[in-house]
């Protein structure tokens, strides 16, 4: 009887309710709302909402992104109605509710959009800062500043949690209240080299791809440092898939690529060299430097001009609110570097030199008679004013040069040699910013290289000397522009133009006993280049968002004209802050090769632009790849690629250095070069693998790259495709950092690097040339013989594999006016001999041809001394 | 004085760098001899020149190491020809029968060498026409006490074929004492000059040619002209020496040229050439 009292009891509830929710999809009807009472404590609104829905039986419509669904939510309704439960839950004053037959549909309006726009700021110095990410709560967007520390995003208004990230600074976390458009400075703190623990980089939080790099310049001090001397480069040797030539050669191969194929921009002019001693060195030491980028593949349509990397550095303007700076001790050479205001908060200017004095310390050791000697010095010096609130100017110069000599005197008989060889990049830059939205970056510049080789003979019967000179000036002008079009729609856009002037081959052989032998001038050659490109970085949706792009060059030389059309793509993909895919598709042509015949970083290498004959080179890459977060401490990243290139150009078989020096340049002229070049395929493919780990006061990481690269001509190696001289089958590098206290730090590196490629003879022999007979069988006098090397396949040999490992200990304090740093470094510290190059050799104890490797390097321990104040 | 020394001993350590030699036997496979053997349908006598290979850089492997018991065998179709050594450092000699070599027919060299294996390759005289050498201009210049002849001359290609073309420059020297005494010798004897028929414009290949008479002072005997063969020479001919002749055995950063034979399982060319037109240019 209980059981059928109940049972009514509930079958009336029920009747009940269900009228109730009946009146209330009715809404329309005079009938009340039904009204429900429902607690919740702490739990995520979607949640919430999911559990309202199973009580009032309507279906709740929402999107969980929209209204923030993993929000926690508590509150205890009693008899209220279901929209009023949604709406104070939601808390959004944007919501609006839907009712539907059996539905409740939670909309939220779009708020009024304004732009929020700024630049970041070193805080202490105002240098601006290129490449910080701001991030706002629950990723809903995300902005990155320019390469003039610019940003601007419209979005729509409201309050949000602004994260602002940036490798190297202390991560700032801002509230922005934004009702209207809004311009601010925000300055972020750089980490103490004295902090406990180790400098966090961006991967603590943003989990990055390794297609593009940004080098954190202020870890270079941390690490070992050959001779003592920091360098940014080598930095850039130790993450995936940058691999080193050799040990004198810093050129970085990226994808297969050879180093003339890699852009290296200085404040947005071009650097045709950026080596020292033989490539020992980069041209920075890195203390002057405020960013360095490199990009591997997915190239913004803003660059061009090379089909392999694009190396973006920029100078500090310089402290505008005090004057600081820092010198340093090597045992090679020593640097100084001073900046600070002109006009307090306005205007500063920022002066580096550096130079080596290997030359003084060689002349004290050598004979009076014996003097060899080497010098590299550079200079930079950046200066830059605010024009209003707007307005910006910049001006940067770069001046470097490299002087090797060797003088000897032996009975009467003088040999003099000179190689020099030297870089100036100048730019002017005004920054516009012409609305809060649109950003305008206007820039004048000039680039000069020229490397000359001189050797000079004197003896009392006379004097003989030969020169071979090459160099290269550029004058250009270029404007950028950043326009907002919306939150979703960035677009970037620009127009350059560059007048070449090209001075391939100049070489002079003298002889005083028989007068002016031998000039082959190649007559400069002029060229003309123009490209303009437009590019949209494209926010698709939360998840997706990508970059399409497109750029047009024109190269003029003489009456020959080539247009390249250069489509670009790149998609990114980002289902949470775990992982990241990306995938790109790239096309870009290079006008410019730089011959050369040697691993070793000297200056015998030419720049010859494109000509009637000689085609730009193209190159097309596809690459894929993702990163992986799965906490704080670990990041893993792998990049896969295939880049395809047409026209490669190399000198022809049996050419070199030396053919130019000494040939009778039979067709010199601008076309001279088109007789000693041959121009091929090169395809390369391979992965690049990065596994990062860093807790506490540890930092460690591993690179490791894998690939292949193939080259064909059909004048070389009889046609066939042959593996190219710098294929680095694998190529893998390990870095350690770790703070043993606050002002102690140890870290280590390992390289190590497959061989490169050369041909080997793999036999010789010797042929004799017939001469032909007359009627009567009889030849005309002897015929000489003639030795002749058989070498197989081209690059058939590859030499032993390049490793080291280098350690060292660096102690920091800070001194009444200023900080010290000294550390101790030694290099190849298990003495490993390098393939440095290979000779052709006789052993006299065997009787044997041998090959013998030369090696440069051994263990070689160092002291440095750095002052910053 | 003490950083000086510190740099000193870093510089003895760098010289000092212990450097790894590889013995060049243990790297690649020497197949054992390179041949040079070169026919016509003209020659009395035919030459194959043999040396043994080896792996090393210096000197002429067949006057250190001459190869003399080669067994040299060369067939056409229907007969052969035994060439045995005749006791130079690398060369083997045969006296054809009349008609041996004959345009359009198929010839295989044969070798073989005890202890190192059998050698052979295979080649055909073809049929092209050789035009007339056309002389051109002869200059002399001097510098200091040489004496210079530049001298330039052409030919005519004959279209609708493939031609390769080789030049032989010999220098003729008279002997004042007995006008009927004279001499011909290459003006350089390692050095073949092949041409490819690209190079000819419209139609023409031009060539330019240089002689230093003082090389050849020779008394009684004086230096009166320059006499030139023209050959069309088969592809394989061209190709092989056109790449020798790139390669510079005194530097050693050049591009190595990958010299491109047709002998199986040796180094070295088998070819042929037909037709030789001659030209001979009086000097000044």
């Amino acid at each position: 009887m209980l059981r059928i009292k109940n049972y009514c009891k509930d079958y009336w509830l029920k009747r009940l309710l269900l009228a109730c929710l009946f009146a209330t999809t009715l809404g329309f009807t005079k009938a009340q709302s039904p009204t429900f009472t429902f607690r919740i404590a702490s739990t995520p609104l979607k949640n919430a909402l999911d559990s309202l829905q199973e009580l009032s039986g309507i279906r709740l419509f929402y999107n969980s992104d929209k209204i923030n669904g993993n929000k926690l939510v508590s509150g205890n309704f009693i008899n209220q109605t279901l929209p009023s439960i949604v709406k104070e839950l939601v808390a959004n004053p944007n919501l609006e509710l839907i009712n539907k037959p059996g539905q409740l549909i939670l909309k939220i309006k779009d708020n009024e959009k304004h732009t929020w726009s700024g630049y970041i700021k070193e805080k202490g110095s105002s240098e601006v800062l290129i490449g910080v990410n701001l991030v706002a709560n629950g990723n809903s967007w995300v902005v990155q500043t320019n390469d003039y520390g610019f940003f601007s995003i419209t979005i729509p208004e409201g309050d949000y949690e602004v994260k602002v990230t940036y490798i190297g600074y202390a991560p700032k976390l801002i509230s922005l209240s934004l009702h209207s458009n809004k311009e601010e400075i925000i300055l972020l703190e750089p980490e103490s080299y004295l902090s406990e623990v180790v400098i966090k980089d961006e991967l603590e939080d943003k989990n990055s791809s390794i297609y593009k790099l940004q080098v954190p310049l202020k870890k270079i001090d941390q690490l070992p440092a050959l001779l003592g001397e920091s360098d940014f480069i080598k930095y850039l040797s130790l993450l995936p898939g940058v691999s080193k030539g050799n040990e004198a050669n810093q050129g970085m191969y990226i994808r297969g690529g050879t180093p003339d194929q890699n852009l290296v921009m200085i404040d947005d002019a071009t650097l045709y060299s950026c080596y020292h001693l033989f490539g020992f060195y980069s041209l920075f030491s890195g203390s002057e430097l405020r960013s360095a980028e490199l990009t591997k593949g997915g190239f913004s349509s803003k660059y061009g001009g090379r089909t392999s990397s694009v190396l973006n550095l920029s100078l500090k303007d310089g402290n505008r609110e005090k004057w600081e700076g820092d010198f340093g001790i090597g045992l090679l050479s020593s640097h100084i570097m001073i900046n600070g205001p002109i006009e307090k908060e306005k205007a500063s200017v920022l002066l580096s030199f550096r130079r080596t004095y290997l030359d003084a310390i060689t002349n004290s050791i050598l004979e009076e008679t014996e003097k060899a000697g080497y010098h590299y010095s550079d200079f930079n010096a950046k200066i830059n004013t605010d024009l209003g609130k707007r307005n910006k100017l910049y001006f940067s110069i770069y001046t470097g040069k490299d002087n090797f000599f060797s003088n000897s005197e032996y009975d009467g008989e003088r040999d003099q040699s000179k190689i020099t060889w030297g870089n100036d990049a100048l730019s002017f830059r005004w920054n516009c910013q012409l609305s809060n939205k649109f950003f305008l970056n206007t820039t004048v510049f000039h680039t000069g290289y020229a490397s000359t080789i001189q050797i000079k003979n004197t003896e009392s019967s006379g004097s003989s000397e030969f020169q071979l000179r090459t160099s290269i000036k550029d004058y250009g002008a270029k404007v950028d522009a950043d326009y907002l079009l919306s939150k979703n729609h960035w677009i970037k856009f620009g127009v350059m133009g560059t007048q070449h002037f090209f001075e391939p081959n100049i070489s002079r052989t003298y002889s005083s006993n028989i007068g002016l032998t031998n000039t082959n001038n190649t007559s400069e050659i002029e060229a003309t280049e123009f490209a303009g490109y437009i590019e949209d970085n494209i926010k698709i949706n939360q998840y997706w968002s990508g970059i399409a792009g497109f750029r047009l060059n024109s190269f003029r030389n003489g009456e020959k004209t080539y247009l390249t059309p250069e489509p670009r793509l790149m998609l990114f993909f980002e289902p949470n802050r775990r992982w990241n895919f990306n995938a790109s598709y790239t096309h870009m042509s290079q006008f410019m090769n730089l011959i050369s015949t040697g691993m070793i970083g000297l200056p015998s290498e030419i720049w010859v632009p494109v000509s009637e004959s000689i085609n730009p080179q193209i190159a097309k890459q596809i690459s894929a790849g993702y990163a992986h977060k799965p906490n704080k401490e670990w990041h893993w990243g792998q990049e896969f690629f295939i880049k395809q290139s047409s026209n490669y150009t190399q000198f022809a078989e049996g050419i070199s250095i030396w053919y130019l020096i000494l040939s009778q340049a039979p067709n010199s002229g601008t076309n001279f070069y088109d007789n000693i070049l041959v121009q091929g395929q090169m395809l390369s493919y391979g992965s690049e693998m990065s596994l990062k780990y860093t807790k506490n006061k540890l930092e460690t990481w591993v690179a490791y790259t894998i690939s292949k690269t193939e080259q064909q001509f059909d004048e070389i190696n009889r046609g066939n495709w042959f593996i190219a001289m710098h294929d680095r089958r694998h190529d893998i590098s390990w870095t350690g950092i770790y703070k043993i206290r606050k002002s102690l730090i140890v870290s280590s590196t390992w390289v190590y690097g497959s061989g490169f490629l050369m041909s080997l003879p793999e036999a010789s022999f010797t042929l004799s040339p017939h001469i032909p007979q007359d009627a009567n069988g009889n030849v005309f006098g002897f015929s000489q013989q003639i030795p002749a090397h058989h070498y197989g396949q081209k690059n058939s040999y590859r030499a032993a594999a390049f490793h080291h490992l280098d350690v060292s200990i660096k102690y920091y304090w800070e001194g009444k006016k200023g900080k010290h740093f000294i550390g101790l470094n030694v290099y190849n510290i298990y003495n490993r001999y390098n393939p440095f190059f290979y000779t052709l050799g006789y052993n006299e104890n065997t009787g044997k041809d041998v090959l013998v490797l030369n090696s440069l390097i051994p263990i070689l321990p160092s002291l440095n001394y750095k002052y910053a104040f | 004085m003490r950083f000086n020394l510190i740099l000193l001993i870093l510089l003895c350590f760098w010289y000092s760098c212990q450097r790894e030699k590889i013995v060049l036997e243990d790297y690649g496979t020497d197949k054992g001899i390179g041949v040079s053997a070169f026919i016509t349908e003209s020659d009395l006598m035919f030459n194959v020149y043999l040396s043994n290979s080896r792996k090393t850089i210096g000197g002429i492997a067949s006057e250190e190491e001459p190869l003399t018991n080669a067994l040299v065998t060369i067939y056409s179709t229907s007969d052969s020809l035994v060439i045995p050594y005749d006791g130079n450092t690398s060369s083997y000699l045969g006296i054809p029968s009349p008609g041996f070599f004959k345009q359009g027919v198929n010839y295989r060299l044969n070798i073989e060498v005890p202890g190192k294996g059998v050698y052979s390759s295979e080649t055909q005289i073809t049929n092209y026409y050789v035009a007339p050498i056309i002389e051109g201009s002869v200059k002399q210049r001097t510098v200091s006490s040489d004496k210079y002849y530049d001298l330039e001359l052409s030919w005519e290609d004959q279209t609708g074929y493939k031609n390769y073309y080789r030049l032989v420059p010999l220098v003729v020297m008279l002997n004042d004492s007995e006008i009927t005494d004279t001499l011909v010798a290459p003006i350089d004897g390692s050095t073949i000059l092949v041409y490819d028929d690209k190079e000819a414009i419209d139609g023409i290949i031009k060539v330019k040619t240089s002689i230093l008479s003082n090389t050849f002072d020779f008394p009684p005997y004086r230096v009166i002209g320059v006499k030139y063969y023209l050959m069309n020479v088969d592809a394989n001919y061209y190709k092989f020496h056109n790449d020798l002749k790139k390669i510079n055995y005194f530097d050693q950063l050049n591009n190595p040229v990958i010299l491109q034979g047709n002998i199986k399982n040796g180094y070295g060319i088998f070819a042929s050439y037909n037709g030789a037109s001659e030209k001979t240019f009086l000097l000044p």
